[in-house]
């Protein structure tokens, strides 16, 4: 909001621009009314390459730009009518994810603006460590598909960033059911990853 | 349990390495999105937390729409929200006045000569949205700005003669039954005078 505010004071002619296309008389004096365009879609190019940034792994990181500016090429491509700010927004998220899912699929190849083929270059190009990376991955994958369900959501969430007290919005436990289903699930997931021989 | 293994794992977790294994069949991102904003049943998030778990790409598009959503806890920083309300409105009042005043001096009587017609925060239907205001002397023009509360225009018209002025329908579209919105008139007096209203506000009618 404060940014949003923000940038319309940096741009304090915006509400005086527009054009007038359409002139109307009314008792015989003619006057504009104009409907100015919502921000352009391009706008949203920086909250969502910080947004990519900030999520997705530090092999990625690099990519944020170019996984924003495929989103938002997405959204300008389809055109749909329906051009409303918070529109624009979820079309644009939606696409983002579409483009994160695609390159953690892929991660040695990425299709580039020139529609070559590149390797991604990992921030860790230790073969060894991303070997163990990989499998500890699996494993704690496979450890949490293990779990009763209850306490494999409350795991979940915890491991997706939820606080206790959002945990406890989303599944409408209550508090105390909450905390004891994430602690018992993450003590199974000490007791699973050792089984395996892993620690995170 | 050990702090420690608790924040390692959900490193580790929410930041799969290259290659980590994916699935085929993943959700969609509008499902994902719904589920993460706390829009879904709790059903459906238990079915897209199941597929998460075994998903690496799934997961880091969940921290995505995650980060992207508000905060589930509503109930718990109600009153940090309505502060905030209160706050932005009381700045987008101020701005906006700031922001479309003319820089000129204008006269207090002529400025309080002018005023809304319709009650303030008055109900109007999206069909007949029309702002009125006290007419000045004969031969005044009038600008009207329309904004909503982000201050975003929803419409503008220059040179009007009657003192009032109907907003499209179409302008109002974007905008959610009861939003506010924000008007006010600049006036030309016929003897060349400015003068600028107060912001004046109005409301959608459901």
């Amino acid at each position: 909001m404060f940014e949003y505010v923000q940038r319309r004071l940096l741009q304090p002619d915006l509400a005086h621009q527009g054009a007038f296309p359409e002139g109307r008389r009314r008792r015989g004096r003619k006057y504009r009314l104009t409907i100015p365009p919502v921000d352009d879609v391009g706008q949203l190019r920086p909250g969502l390459v910080a947004l990519v940034r900030r999520v997705v792994p530090p092999w990625l990181r690099d990519h944020a730009e170019d996984i924003a500016h495929n989103a938002i090429a997405q959204v300008i491509e389809r055109g749909n009518p329906d051009r409303s700010p918070s529109y624009l927004m979820r079309a644009a998220h939606n696409a983002a994810i579409d483009e994160i899912r695609r390159r953690i699929r892929r991660p040695e190849v990425a299709i580039e603006d020139d529609g070559e083929a590149h390797a991604v270059e990992a921030k860790t190009p230790d073969p060894a460590r991303a070997t163990s990376s990989r499998e500890l991955d699996r494993a704690i994958r496979a450890c949490l598909a293990a779990l009763a369900s209850p306490r494999r959501v409350a795991v979940m969430l915890f491991l997706l960033g939820y606080s206790r007290a959002e945990a406890e919005a989303l599944s409408r436990w209550g508090k105390k059911r909450t905390e004891h289903l994430t602690y018992r699930g993450l003590a199974d997931m000490r007791e699973c990853l050792g089984a395996k021989g892993m620690a995170p | 349990m050990s702090d420690a293994f608790d924040g390692k794992l959900r490193d580790r977790f929410s930041a799969p390495p290259p290659g980590a294994a994916s699935r085929a069949d993943c959700p969609d991102a509008e499902r994902i999105q719904a589920a993460a904003r706390g829009e879904a049943s709790f059903a459906e998030v238990e079915t897209l937390l199941d597929h998460v778990a075994r998903c690496a790409a799934c997961t880091v598009a969940w921290r995505f729409a995650r980060a992207a959503a508000p905060s589930l806890l509503r109930t718990d920083f109600r009153w940090l929200a309505i502060a905030a309300v209160v706050t932005v409105a009381l700045g987008a009042g101020v701005v906006l006045r700031t922001w479309i005043n003319p820089p000129v001096e204008l006269r207090s009587t002529a400025r309080d000569a002018i005023r809304a017609a319709i009650p303030d925060g008055a109900e109007l239907p999206r069909g007949a949205f029309v702002l009125r205001w006290t007419p000045g002397p004969p031969g005044t023009r009038y600008t009207v700005l329309v904004t909503d509360e982000r201050l975003t225009p929803i419409a503008r018209a220059a040179n009007l003669e009657p003192p009032e002025l109907r907003v499209p329908e179409t302008a109002l579209a974007p905008l959610p039954a009861g939003a506010r919105v924000l008007w006010q008139v600049r006036a030309v007096l016929p003897d060349g005078t400015p003068v600028a209203t107060p912001t004046f506000v109005a409301r959608i009618a459901p």
